[in-house]
Parts: C-alpha cells; structure tokens; sequence
C-alpha cells in the first residue's frame, strides 16, 4: 500500500522525489548493479594500466610517452567513473550530489590540468642542463690563458662551505663537486653577475644551480668561468645562505 | 515520506518491534525536515566529499609540478611497482565488501553486513601495511619527508591518504560495533551508506595516486 505508493511515485519522476528515502532505495535495489562486476572491470582496467607501463619505461622517450600519458590517464577516468557512478550510487541518486561533487572535481580539473601541462614538459634537471650546455648557448670566448679544466672540492654543511673561499680563471671549465656532510640535502648555487653588483644574491635567488647533494652525496656539476671578478656562491635551500651558506670565487 | 508516514509505517511493525522504532526515532528525528529533498547528513558527506577532493587535488598538483626536479636515483627509483600494484587490488576488493555489507544490510542480512564490514577492515589495514613496507624501502635508501622534493612531496601525498584510510577503518569499526548494539537495521542504515561513500572516496583517490605517482 504504502510502499507501492511511493514506488509509483519514484518511477513516475526518479529525480526529484521530495525526500522519500524508501523510494531512493527501492530505486537502487531495482537497478540491481552487478557490483562483482564493477570490481572485475576495475581489476582489469588496473591490469592492463599496469601493463602498458611495464611493456613502455617512463624513460623519457619521444614516442612512447607522448601516447601512454594520455591513454593512463584516460583508463584512470574510467575507473574513477566507475567508482562514483556504482560504488558511490551517484548513478542511481538525487542528482544534487552529483552537482555539488561536480563543482568539487571542477575545481579540482584545474590545478590537475596545470600540472598536467608541467608534467609533459618534464623539466630538466638543473645540473645537466647545464653541463651539458643548450647547443646554442652564448659561451664566453676561451681565454687561451685559462688553463685545463679544474676539479673544485668542497662540503658543505650546516651552515657553512668548507673552504669558503675557491678560485679559477676565465675562461677555465670549472668541475664543481660539493661533498654534502651535514643532516639535510644541500646545493651550490651561482649567479651570473658579480658580487660588486650583487652582494647577496640569495635574497633574490638569482643564480643558476650548478650541482645538488642530497644528504651524505656528493652532487656534481660544471660550468665555464665567466669574466673576472668575484662572484658569491651559496646554497639556496631556504634559509641556508641567510644562516651563512654561501663564499666567494675568485675569477682571475 | 513525511515523519508521520514514517511513524505510521513503524506503527505497523508494533509489538515485537516496539524497540527498534523507539531507536530509529532517536536516531532519525528530523527525516523529513528538509527544503532540499535530501537527507542532511547525506549532502554534508558529499559536500565533504568534493572539499576533500579539492585538497588532494592541490597536493597532486604540488606532487606533479615537483616530479621532475629530483633525479629518480634520489626518490622515483625506490618504489616498488609491486607493493603498489597489489596495494591497489587490495583497496579495490576493500571498496567491493563495501558496498556489498550495504547491500547486505538493504535486503536485512546483518550477519553478512557484519562479516563484510570486518573483511573491509582488514584489508584496509592490509592496504596500511604494504604502505609502511613501502616507506620502510625509501627510509633505507635515505629517502624521507625532508630529504629532497620527491620526499616532501611523495610522503605529504601519500602520508593524508594513509590517513585518510586509517580514518576510515576507525570509522568502520565504530559501524560494526553500532550494528552488533543494534543501531543498524533494514530500514535505518544510513550510517553505513555514508561511512561506504567515505571510503569509495578514498579508493577513488588512491586510483588516481596510482596512475600518477607509479604509472606515468
Ligand atoms: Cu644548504
């Protein structure tokens, strides 16, 4: 009697039934999702995500990458989908939630998109940016008094370079290996101009990152040395340099 | 149904079921009393739901923007495909119980909705358990939460899921022991509908974690 009434009701109109729970589940039970089901397609979708990246590395490769983001992502979508639409009954109920979950995953599609974007441009490392060097990069012209390339030791630590002060000649390649003897991952950090023009660069962090060092490593890196003068160098992990991380290289 | 139709239905099962009206009542005072058609308690779980969802997206974002930064010897190259893998097969036959305990208790079967609420249980702490192997692996190869980008970001992401689904085996067991009292029944079983939407949640965001922290 009762519950048919209500049944009638949700037929006649399934979505904007004022409040009749009975109603609510009575539609769920009579759509009867196959939920074993729902699982195998998810369990296969995992399976065959797995596989593609087992059968393609993420090694950054041209081709491969370029197609297998977007085909994970997509199975990715289809599982969620299959999530909130069966598991989380979004399919069957009032469509009120799905409008207030739709502004959520809205606002959630935007960073997602942004970071996206960032993530099929993987930037390059810092180090071998630059010792590799960009092939048309403006390189300074070789001194012929430079000298052949030299091999700078230094640790770093807590907060402090050790020694503090290093030297090359223009021109000269420099090999940066900076020995990481503290508790927290340290770096060495250049910037392009002198340090009569700026004195404490690590306010702005206006320099390029020659070589990092995780904690007990030593990061290794390179560059040419640039005109004469003395430049600053320091770590740019925040507050390092402000705690006295940073020295200076003389340029002859 | 209005609250007097609920009331008039309950009048129905008098006698026997004198009790069980008197709790569904206590629980449920307001059923009808809504300007949205809905139950309260339901929209706010979905309300919470898509906040939730904006702040896992934030720290994915971070995750993602990060990625690159750090060498992969330092970070990537210490996770098991493995442990995630059977760690995702695990959370998905966790979300699988799920929702059948709620179908269980629909169609009245408490001892089944017990049962499956205890099997979801488990295999979320199963779940916690390949993610502590996990961190244990990184932790032995120097990598933690301040050792470089990857770290902080990779233990901020995973650390609030792992939260997340310790919050809901809590959650769970606070409805297995409601039910074993007798607050759950066929006709009042809200409580494990909104603890299962909480938790296909948190399948649904570790599906996505997947893809992007071990698949990409
Ligand atoms: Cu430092």
């Amino acid at each position: 009697m009762e519950q048919e009434q209500s049944f009638q009701r949700s037929t006649a109109d399934p979505h904007h039934d004022p409040g009749d729970f009975v109603a609510e589940e009575k539609r769920i039970q009579q759509a009867k999702p196959n939920y074993v089901g729902v699982f195998v397609a998810l369990a296969i979708l995992t399976a065959i995500e797995i596989s593609i990246t087992l059968i393609f590395p993420s090694e950054e490769g041209a081709g491969a990458t370029i197609g297998r983001v977007p085909l994970l992502l997509f199975l990715t979508v289809a599982k969620a989908l299959l999530v909130i639409l069966y598991y989380m009954h979004l399919k069957f109920d009032s469509r009120l939630y799905s409008y207030f979950f739709g502004a959520g995953v809205l606002a959630f599609g935007l960073p997602f998109v942004i970071s996206m974007i960032f993530l099929m441009s993987p930037p390059q490392l810092a180090s071998q940016r630059h010792e590799g060097g960009a092939p048309g990069e403006q390189r300074p012209t070789p001194n012929p008094n430079a000298g052949p390339p030299v091999t700078l030791k230094l640790q770093g630590f807590e907060f402090e370079f050790d020694p503090g002060a290093l030297a090359a000649n223009s021109g000269q390649v420099v090999r940066i290996e900076l020995q990481n003897t503290g508790s927290v991952e340290h770096n060495f950090v250049m910037p392009s101009e002198p340090v009569a023009t700026l004195p404490e660069p690590w306010v702005t962090n206006n320099g390029t990152v020659i070589a990092k060092a995780p904690v007990a490593s030593v990061g290794k890196g390179g560059f040419t040395a640039p005109a004469p003068g003395d430049y600053a160098f320091y770590c740019n992990v925040p507050g390092h340099a402000l705690a006295g991380m940073h020295g200076i290289i003389s340029i002859k | 149904m209005s609250a007097v139709g609920k009331l008039e239905k309950a009048g129905d099962r008098v006698g026997s079921h004198m009790e069980q009206v008197v709790s569904e009542a206590q629980v449920q005072p307001e059923h009808a009393e809504t300007t949205t058609g809905l139950d309260h308690r339901k929209l706010l779980i979905w309300v919470f739901i898509a906040s939730e969802t904006i702040f896992f997206a934030s720290l994915m974002a971070t995750y993602l923007v990060f990625r690159g930064k750090t060498p992969p010897q330092d970070g990537l190259a210490h996770l098991d495909l493995n442990v995630a893998s059977i760690n995702t097969f695990i959370l998905l036959a966790s979300s699988l119980t799920m929702v059948l305990a709620l179908q269980s208790i629909e169609s009245g079967k408490k001892g089944r909705l017990i049962g499956l609420l205890i099997l979801t249980a488990l295999l979320g702490a199963l779940f916690l358990g390949g993610q502590a192997l996990e961190y244990n692996e990184l932790i032995t190869n120097g990598v933690s939460i301040d050792t470089n980008l990857f770290g902080a970001t990779f233990f901020t992401l995973t650390g609030f899921h792992g939260a997340h689904v310790a919050i809901g085996i809590l959650w769970i067991i606070m409805l297995i022991i409601r039910a074993l009292r007798g607050g759950i029944s066929q006709h009042n079983h809200l409580a494990v509908e909104l603890g299962g939407l909480y938790w296909h949640f948190v399948d649904l965001v570790w599906v996505v974690l997947f893809t992007i922290i071990y698949l990409i």
